[in-house]
């Protein structure tokens, strides 16, 4: 679908943590992602299928005990094997991220302005009256009118959907090529939420920059994503173009989640039965099997690789053609 | 702020008071009538009677009272029993070198406290943790008499680098001699500009002031370490990350202000630690303040020099804990309403 070559292009990637040289968990086993320039990716998933943490690591910003292996192409270079130092540039500069709960990612004991500031003087050796000027105008434009009140209040001081446009405005300050968007409405109320949603992408078609959304709302998707990708315990059983994998998903998973939007009556409604197993490590064949109602004997021994159903959709199911 | 302000001046003054009425009542409850011990014990019962009508022992208690209220708020805190002298020229000959020593020492423990404890975060469960640990354990479970005898072993004793006690050499009272300008010692040596004198005295300090500082260094560095590792583990310490900032600005600059929080009111507390532990540190190194004054006056259960003492240390510890307070609304924006 993309022409050029991708933004950012995410191979085979594997997430472990180890506990001092065991392997206690592997919440990413394989996953495949791409993101081209200026597109929205929304990627999908119940709790702890592993998008925080496949974001993460796309940022370089995972804990300590974890390692990932794979690759990470970011404006074609690839990623893992850089040093953190040379990845540290990046981050807040090339590849931003805007976090869930604005409450808690901002530092309550430092003024906006001087966060802000913080990531101005990190990237690009701007500070004094030459960063308030470009702070106060991404304050605006995110829809912040009293820019010099926001930038000297401390976080507190400042409502949720006030706090995540001031995220927003900082993960822009350097003018990113991607923005990670992680759950950026999930704590607000769902008026504020939909005037954030709007502002991202009224900013995404200005900037031109490519999103990464990440959300557990598939309505959202809908309205905002050009691509979608689901992922499930750790890898992505289904991605494609937004329109058809929401209209004719082929994934039992997708198929459960798309059966579980509002107002999408549209033929089978399925509510997924079971959970996501709470580690990923003894998974043996599909890790859907257990909860699919369509499984047969083999799902249970063969772990599927994507393959197109259409030149733009792949899914990760073995039935994927014939559901 | 002002009203912040206002609110714990007032606070602070009721409990002074409160302090005063206690010491007051206190030394009044002790079995040993002042009389007996200002007179001596040979003096007669005549003399006895003349003496307590000269302290105002006969009078009323409320108004014995007032007395020594209106007494301290001109700064008379009475005459010493023992040496018959007014109290407030005595304490305040020795009151300097008392808090010379004990700022020194709270500066090495607030300073290397802090320091260490952050170290220790930043390694967690690596060598550098492990001996940090040791030594907070060793600075907390030794007693100061104890840790200051065996700094002398080995420092004055065995490697002979440093002075065993008192504030100054002999010698430098002939060779440099002291200008009296503020009566502490170090600042004058500053300000006359007597190098000599102040390296001297500076030397002196330092086995003194360490011992002193022993004890809070270790419990800063405890608390400061654990309140770093939980206020690296919080949101806006990831944030920091995803953002690119080095993790040495990510430690120093910004999780180490929320982190201070918890060692600060350490610091407050450790006040009240050195107001008595100096006068222990201060008969183990023959040093000339406070410490062997009060030693004595408590041993001859000279009241009047007691009660100075305890509101001395009260108002220092207030005051201590007022900065305190000021500087956690200073840290934390969150405390301010
Ligand atoms: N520090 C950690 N140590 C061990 N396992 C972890 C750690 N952080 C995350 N995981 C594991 O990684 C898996 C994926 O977590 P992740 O946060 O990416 O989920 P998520 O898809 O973002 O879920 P949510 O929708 O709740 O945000 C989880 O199952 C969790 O067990
Ligand atoms: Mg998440």
């Amino acid at each position: 679908m993309t022409t050029a070559p991708a933004l950012l292009q995410v191979r085979d990637l594997q997430i472990e943590f180890t506990d001092r040289g065991r392997v206690t968990n592997r919440p990413v086993r394989g996953v495949q992602l791409e993101i081209g320039s200026r597109e929205v990716l929304g990627v999908v998933g119940e709790t702890g299928c592993g998008k925080s943490i496949t974001a993460n690591a796309i940022l370089g910003t995972l804990p300590e005990q974890a390692r990932a292996t794979g690759r990470i192409e970011f404006a074609g270079v690839e990623q893992l094997s850089l040093p953190e130092r040379e990845r540290a540039v990046n981050r807040g500069d090339a590849i931003s991220i805007v976090f869930q709960n604005p409450g808690t990612a901002f530092n309550p004991v430092f003024r906006l302005g001087n966060q802000m500031r913080m990531v101005l003087r990190r990237h690009r050796g701007l500070r004094g009256r030459a960063a308030t000027a470009i702070i106060a105008e991404r304050l605006s434009d995110v829809g912040l009118t009293d820019t010099q009140r926001v930038m000297n209040a401390y976080p507190h001081e400042l409502s949720g959907g006030m706090l995540q446009r001031v995220m927003i405005a900082m993960a822009l300050l350097c003018e990113p090529r991607l923005l990670i968007l992680d759950e950026p409405t999930t704590a607000l109320d769902v008026t504020v939420a939909r005037q954030i949603l709007l502002l991202i992408l009224r900013l995404q078609h200005a900037l031109g920059f490519s999103v990464l959304l990440i959300t557990h709302d598939l309505g959202v998707v809908k309205a905002t994503c050009d691509r979608v990708a689901v992922l499930y315990a750790g890898r992505v059983v289904e991605t494609g173009p937004a329109d058809a994998v929401l209209k004719t998903p082929k994934h039992p998973y997708t198929q459960g989640l798309v059966g579980a939007l509002p107002g999408q009556s549209g033929g089978r409604l399925r509510s997924i039965e079971g959970q996501v197993p709470a580690n990923f490590l003894g998974i043996q064949g599909c890790a859907f099997a257990d909860r699919c109602y369509a499984a047969i004997d083999t799902c249970r021994q063969v772990d599927p690789d994507l393959r197109p159903v259409s030149t733009t959709h792949e899914v990760a199911c073995i039935r994927g053609g014939e559901l | 702020m002002t009203k912040f302000i206002a609110k714990r001046v007032f606070a602070s003054a009721v409990v002074m008071l409160t302090i005063t009425v206690l010491t007051f009542l206190m030394a009044r409850v002790v079995p040993s009538n002042p009389a007996v011990i200002y007179a001596g014990p040979k003096a007669s019962p005549e003399t006895l009677d003349r003496i307590q009508s000269e302290l105002g022992l006969d009078k009323p208690l409320l108004v014995q009272f007032f007395d020594y209220l209106g007494g301290l708020l001109h700064g008379d805190f009475g005459d010493s029993l023992a040496t018959k002298q007014s109290v407030l020229p005595d304490l305040l000959e020795r009151l300097p070198a008392t808090l010379e020593l004990i700022a020194t020492a709270m500066t090495i423990a607030t300073v290397l406290g802090v320091a260490l404890g952050v170290l220790a975060a930043r390694r967690r469960s690596g060598a550098l943790d492990g001996s940090i640990r040791f030594l907070c354990i060793g600075g907390i479970s030794m007693p100061a008499f104890w840790l200051g005898l065996i700094l002398q072993v080995i420092f004055v004793g065995k490697l002979g680098v440093l002075p065993a006690t008192g504030q100054f050499s002999t010698e430098i009272t002939y060779s440099n001699p002291l200008e009296t300008i503020t009566h502490f010692a170090l600042l004058d040596c500053v300000l006359t500009g007597n190098w000599v004198a102040l390296q001297d005295g500076l030397e002196h300090l330092v086995l003194p002031a360490v011992t002193l500082a022993a004890y809070p260094l270790g419990l800063i560095a405890r608390m400061t370490r654990a309140s770093m590792l939980e206020s690296l583990d919080q949101d806006y310490a990831l944030t920091a990350r995803a953002y690119g900032l080095s993790p040495r600005s990510i430690v120093w600059r910004l999780t180490l202000k929320n982190a201070l929080s918890a060692p600060l009111t350490i610091i407050g507390l450790s006040v009240a630690y050195m107001l008595t532990g100096t006068f222990f540190v201060e008969v183990v190194f023959n040093w000339p303040g406070l410490g062997q004054y009060a030693t004595q006056a408590m041993l001859a259960v000279d009241y009047p020099v007691i009660m100075a003492i305890t509101l001395l240390g009260a108002a220092g510890y207030l005051l201590t804990n007022f900065a305190v307070d000021l500087l956690q609304a200073k840290l934390d924006p969150r405390t301010r309403s």
